[in-house]
C-alpha cells in the first residue's frame, strides 16, 4: 500500500513536470504575447520593447520557463495583473471553488444516489420515468442557463436570495455565515442539478447490471428481504463507477466551474483562469494550471485509493 | 422659555447630526465591472476599469468638462501658453495633500509626467507623448512644459496623466507602491482583491469638497445581465456599460433610472490597403454597396441604442461633420451595382470567381454580429467571406501585420475611441507618419499627401473655425475613399438605482463622485 501511493506521488510528479513544459509551450506558441495587450494599438516599437524587456519576455525561452517554475514555487512568481503574491490570491480563489464543490456534490450525492435506486429498483414506474426525465434535463441544459433562470427566479422575482458574488465570510468561507449560505445557494444548485443527472443515471443503471448477477439470486432464494438484499449486496458493488464520475466531476469543480462561477460571479479558481485569459496575463495562467492539475492528481489519488475499501478485491500492488 | 429655546436647539442640532449620520451610515456605492482592473498605478493600468477607480483615487492637473468638454482647472488652478505656442506654463493650487499627508507641490508633478516618459518604466502611455520635450518645476507651485511643435490636443493628454506623490514611491518603491496606492483625490485606497473587489474610503481632508459617498466599492461581475440582474434587486448601485436589451427593459423600471447619451467610441471596417483587391477602389465600393449600414445598425442597437456614424469624430465634437459626410460620401444600399463592380472586376482579373475574402473581428457578441451581416451582405452579391472573431491578445499581432507586412487580413472591424480634440482620433488613424508595420494606428495603411498637409495644418492651427474646416476637408478626402467605413456609434448606457443622488454620465464612461462638478450621494 505504502509503496503504491509512493509509486503514484512519483508518477504524479512526472505529469506535473510534462504539464508546466506543456502549459508553457501552448502559452508561448499562441500568437502575439502579453506585452502585445498591454501596449495596446498606439504604442511605439521601442515602447513595446520596453515592455517586453520589463516582463521578461525578451529572454531566451528555456530561461523564462525556468523562471516561471522556479518562481512559483518560490513564491516570486507575481500575477501580471494583481500586485500581490499569487499564493495568497490563488489560495483565496482555490478556497472558494472547494467551497462551492463540496457543497454542490454533497448535495448532488444525497439527492442522486436515492433517486437511482429508486428508479432501479422501482424500473419502468412513474418514479423511473421521472428521474430519468429529470436527469435528461440536467445533463441536456447548459449549466448557465440554469444558473441564469435561478438567479431571475430566486434573485429576481422572489428575491429570497442575492444574485451574485460571495457575501460575508468567516475564516475565509462562505459556509459558515448566514449570509454567506445565501450566496452559495445559486451556484451550488446550477452545479448540483448538473451532478446529479449524471450520478443518477449512472447509480440506476450500475444498479440495474449488479441486480441481474446470479449473487443476486442467490441472496434472494436465501429468503432474504429486498431491501436487504438492494441495500447490502447490490449497492456496494454497484457503486464503483459511481464513484469514479463523482471523483473525475469532484475534480473538475474543486479546480473551478469556470462557466457557473463566471455566469455567478462565484470568485473562484475558474473565474480566475477566465480573467487571467481575458487579461492575458501569462504568469497566473501558468500558475493556476499547475496548481488545477496538482489538484486533479490529488483527487485521482483519493479516488484510487477509496476503490480499495469498496471493493476489498481490488488490491494495490 | 429660555430652555425651551435651548431644547429646541439642542433638538435641532441632534436631528441635524442624524441626518448626516445616516448618510454616511450606509454610504457604500457599489458598482459593477465586466473585467476587473490590472493595476492601482495609473503608470501601469490603462485598461478601463483601472481607469475609473484612478480617477477616484488620483487627481489631474486639468479636467475636462463631462458636458461642455471644455477643459477645467483642477490641480492646476491657471494655465498660460507662449505666444508661440510652445510653451505651457501651470500654476498649481496649493495646500493640496496627498493621502498620506504630504503636500503636494510641482516636484510630484515633475516626477509623475517623467516616470511615464522614462522608457526604463515601460508605460503603455509613452507613446502618446512625443510632442512633449520637458517638464520643469519653477518654483512649488509653477511647472513649465515644453513642447516639440505647437500641439492642440496638448491639454487633453495632460489631463490623462494622475499626479502620484514623488517621495513616497521612491521611499516605498515601485512594487509596494502598487500595493498601497496614495494620491491627492477624492477617495483612498484600502483594499483590492481580484476577481471579488476593489474598495475605496472617502478622504475627508480632500482639498475640493468633502466626499458625500463613504465608500466606493467596485466588483467585477462578467455577465452583463446578471449586473443588470443585481442593479434591479439594488444588489449593486450602479452599472457602467449595458446591453441594449436591458437598457430598453430598465427604462420601464421604478427602481431604477437609466441614462444613454452617444459615446467617444466609433465602430468602422476597413480595408487592408497593401493588398489587392483591397487595394482597388472598385472592390471597397463593392462590398459598401452590397450593405445596409442603416439596418444593420438598427439589427445591432434595437431601441436606437446607436447611431449611425458619417465620419470619425463623436457627435459631440465641434469639428463633428456627419451631417456634411451623409450627403457626400455615403453610399445607400445598391445591390446592382455592387454585383455590376464584382463583375468588372472578374472580369479585369482582379479577383477570381471563388476567392475567399477574411473579416476579421474581437469576439464580443455585437462586432462578431457586425462581421457576420458584412459577411452575410457581401454573400448576397457573390463574394466569399469567411468571418474570424479573434481574442484580443492575437487580434493586434494580426492588426499590426506581425511577421508579415502585409498582413493576413482583408477587411477588419475595430472601434477607436477618440478624445475631445480631433487631432487625436484622426492624426494618428490617417496620417502617413502612423503608416508602417509594427506598432502603429494607420491600420489600413492610408497614405494621401493631402490628407497629411490638412492635418497637420489643423495640428498647428489655433483657430477652432479653420480647424473645422480643415478636418472636415480631410474627412472627405479619407472616406470617399472607401478604405475606412463608419459604421456606428454606440450609446454609452449606464444605470443607478433611485437612490444614488446627483450622478452625472461622463460620455467616456469615467465615473465621477466627486469633483467639481457633482458629489454623489445616496438617499434611502
Amino acid at each position: 500500500m505504502a509503496g503504491y501511493i509512493i509509486r503514484r506521488c512519483l508518477q504524479s510528479l512526472l505529469v506535473l513536470v510534462a504539464v508546466t513544459m506543456v502549459v508553457f509551450g501552448i502559452l508561448k506558441l499562441a500568437p502575439g504575447n502579453a506585452a502585445q495587450v498591454m501596449a495596446g494599438l498606439s504604442a511605439t516599437p521601442e515602447d513595446l520593447a520596453a515592455i517586453e524587456h520589463r516582463m521578461g519576455l525578451d529572454r531566451p525561452i528555456h530561461i523564462q520557463y525556468w523562471r516561471f517554475v522556479s518562481g512559483l514555487f518560490s513564491g516570486s512568481l507575481k500575477p501580471a495583473t494583481f500586485p500581490d503574491s499569487m499564493i495568497q490570491l490563488v489560495g483565496r480563489k482555490l478556497l472558494a471553488s472547494v467551497e462551492l464543490g463540496f457543497v454542490a456534490i454533497v448535495a448532488a450525492v444525497l439527492l442522486s444516489i436515492p433517486a437511482g435506486i429508486i428508479s432501479a429498483v422501482y424500473r419502468n414506474t412513474v418514479w423511473d420515468y421521472g428521474v430519468s426525465i429529470l436527469s435528461l434535463a440536467g445533463i441536456s441544459i447548459p449549466v448557465f442557463w440554469i444558473a441564469l433562470m435561478l438567479m431571475v427566479v430566486f434573485g429576481g422575482w422572489l428575491k429570497w436570495l442575492p444574485i451574485s458574488g460571495r457575501g460575508d465570510l468567516l475564516y475565509g468561507l462562505s459556509i459558515l455565515t448566514a449570509d454567506g449560505w445565501r450566496h452559495i445557494l445559486i451556484p451550488a444548485m446550477s452545479l448540483t442539478l448538473i451532478q446529479m443527472a449524471m450520478n443518477a443515471r449512472l447509480t440506476r443503471s450500475c444498479l440495474l447490471e449488479v441486480l441481474q448477477l446470479d449473487y443476486i439470486k442467490t441472496a434472494r432464494s436465501k429468503g432474504l428481504r429486498e431491501i436487504v438484499v438492494i441495500m447490502k449486496h447490490a449497492f456496494r458493488n454497484a457503486l464503483i463507477p459511481v464513484v469514479t464520475n463523482i471523483g473525475l466531476t469532484a475534480g473538475m469543480v474543486f479546480a473551478g466551474a469556470i462557466l457557473t462561477e463566471t455566469v455567478t460571479a462565484w470568485p473562484g479558481i475558474g473565474r480566475l483562469v477566465y480573467q487571467a485569459i481575458v487579461q492575458r496575463d501569462e504568469p497566473l495562467l501558468f500558475g493556476l494550471t499547475v496548481i488545477i492539475a496538482l489538484f486533479y492528481q490529488l483527487t485521482f489519488l483519493s479516488v484510487d485509493l477509496l476503490y480499495g475499501y469498496l471493493n476489498p478485491t481490488i488490491v494495490y500492488d | 422659555m429660555k430652555n425651551i429655546k435651548r431644547l429646541f436647539v439642542v433638538l435641532i442640532a441632534l436631528s441635524l447630526l442624524s441626518v448626516t449620520f445616516a448618510v454616511l451610515a450606509d454610504g457604500t456605492f457599489t458598482f459593477a465591472t465586466a473585467k476587473d482592473a490590472t493595476n492601482t498605478d495609473a503608470l501601469r493600468g490603462d485598461d478601463h476599469a483601472s481607469g475609473m477607480m484612478h480617477y477616484l483615487m488620483y487627481d489631474q492637473l486639468v479636467e475636462f468638462n463631462p458636458q461642455t468638454f471644455e477643459p477645467a482647472p483642477e490641480l492646476a488652478s491657471a494655465w498660460s501658453w507662449s505666444e508661440d505656442g510652445m510653451t505651457l506654463t501651470m500654476t498649481l493650487v496649493e495646500g493640496v495633500t496627498f493621502h498620506n499627508g504630504e503636500d503636494l507641490t510641482a516636484s510630484d508633478v515633475v516626477f509623475s509626467f517623467e516616470r511615464m516618459l522614462d522608457p526604463d518604466n515601460a508605460s503603455p502611455q509613452r507613446g502618446n507623448y512625443a510632442w512633449l520635450t520637458s517638464i520643469e518645476a519653477l518654483d512649488d507651485y509653477t511647472v513649465q512644459f515644453k513642447l516639440d511643435y505647437p500641439f492642440v490636443a496638448a491639454l487633453e493628454f495632460i489631463s490623462l496623466v494622475m499626479i502620484v506623490p514623488e517621495q513616497a514611491i521612491l521611499e516605498m518603491g515601485q512594487e509596494a507602491f502598487e500595493l498601497h496606492p496614495i494620491g491627492s483625490g477624492p477617495f483612498k485606497f484600502v483594499e483590492w482583491i481580484k476577481g471579488e473587489r476593489y474598495v475605496l474610503e472617502r478622504n475627508d481632508d480632500y482639498w475640493m469638497k468633502t466626499p458625500l459617498l463613504e465608500r466606493v466599492v467596485m466588483r467585477p461581475i462578467p455577465e452583463l445581465s446578471v449586473q443588470a440582474l443585481e442593479l434591479e434587486t439594488g444588489g449593486i448601485d450602479m452599472v457602467y456599460e449595458m446591453a441594449p436589451t436591458d437598457y430598453l427593459r430598465l427604462q420601464n423600471s421604478d427602481d431604477v433610472v437609466t441614462m444613454g447619451v452617444d459615446g467617444f467610441s466609433y465602430t468602422h471596417f476597413s480595408f487592408n490597403l497593401s493588398r489587392s483587391p483591397m487595394s482597388d477602389i472598385r472592390f471597397r465600393q463593392a462590398v459598401v454597396y452590397a450593405l445596409d449600414l442603416d439596418g444593420a445598425t438598427n439589427a445591432l442597437f434595437p431601441g436606437n441604442t446607436a447611431s449611425r456614424a458619417y465620419g470619425q469624430l463623436p457627435k459631440q465634437s465641434w469639428a463633428n461633420a456627419d451631417e456634411y459626410l451623409q450627403g457626400t460620401v455615403a453610399l445607400p444600399q445598391d445591390l446592382d451595382k455592387a454585383k455590376a463592380l464584382r463583375a468588372e472586376l472578374i472580369e479585369d482579373g482582379v479577383i477570381t470567381e471563388d476567392q475567399v475574402f477574411t473579416i476579421w473581428t474581437p469576439t464580443d457578441a455585437v462586432r462578431t454580429s457586425l462581421g457576420t451581416i458584412l459577411a452575410t451582405a457581401m454573400q448576397q452579391v457573390g463574394f466569399q467571406v469567411e468571418v474570424k472573431p479573434t481574442e484580443w491578445g492575437t487580434y493586434i499581432p494580426v492588426l499590426l501585420r506581425q511577421g508579415n507586412p502585409d498582413g493576413e487580413w482583408d477587411i477588419m472591424i475595430l472601434s477607436y475611441t477618440g478624445l475631445f480634440d480631433p487631432d487625436y482620433t484622426l492624426y494618428k488613424v490617417w496620417h502617413s507618419s502612423h503608416a508602417f508595420p509594427g506598432t502603429n494606428s494607420n491600420l489600413q495603411m492610408y497614405v494621401n499627401d493631402d490628407v497629411d498637409a490638412l492635418l497637420d495644418q489643423a495640428r498647428r492651427s489655433g483657430d477652432q473655425v479653420v480647424r473645422k474646416a480643415l478636418y472636415q476637408e480631410a474627412q472627405d478626402i479619407v472616406l470617399s475613399n472607401y478604405s475606412v467605413v463608419p459604421v456606428y456609434i454606440a450609446k454609452v448606457m449606464q444605470a443607478t438605482t433611485t437612490r444614488v443622488k446627483d450622478f452625472i454620465l461622463n460620455p467616456r464612461s469615467f465615473i465621477g463622485l466627486c469633483n467639481q462638478w457633482t458629489n454623489v450621494y445616496l438617499d434611502d
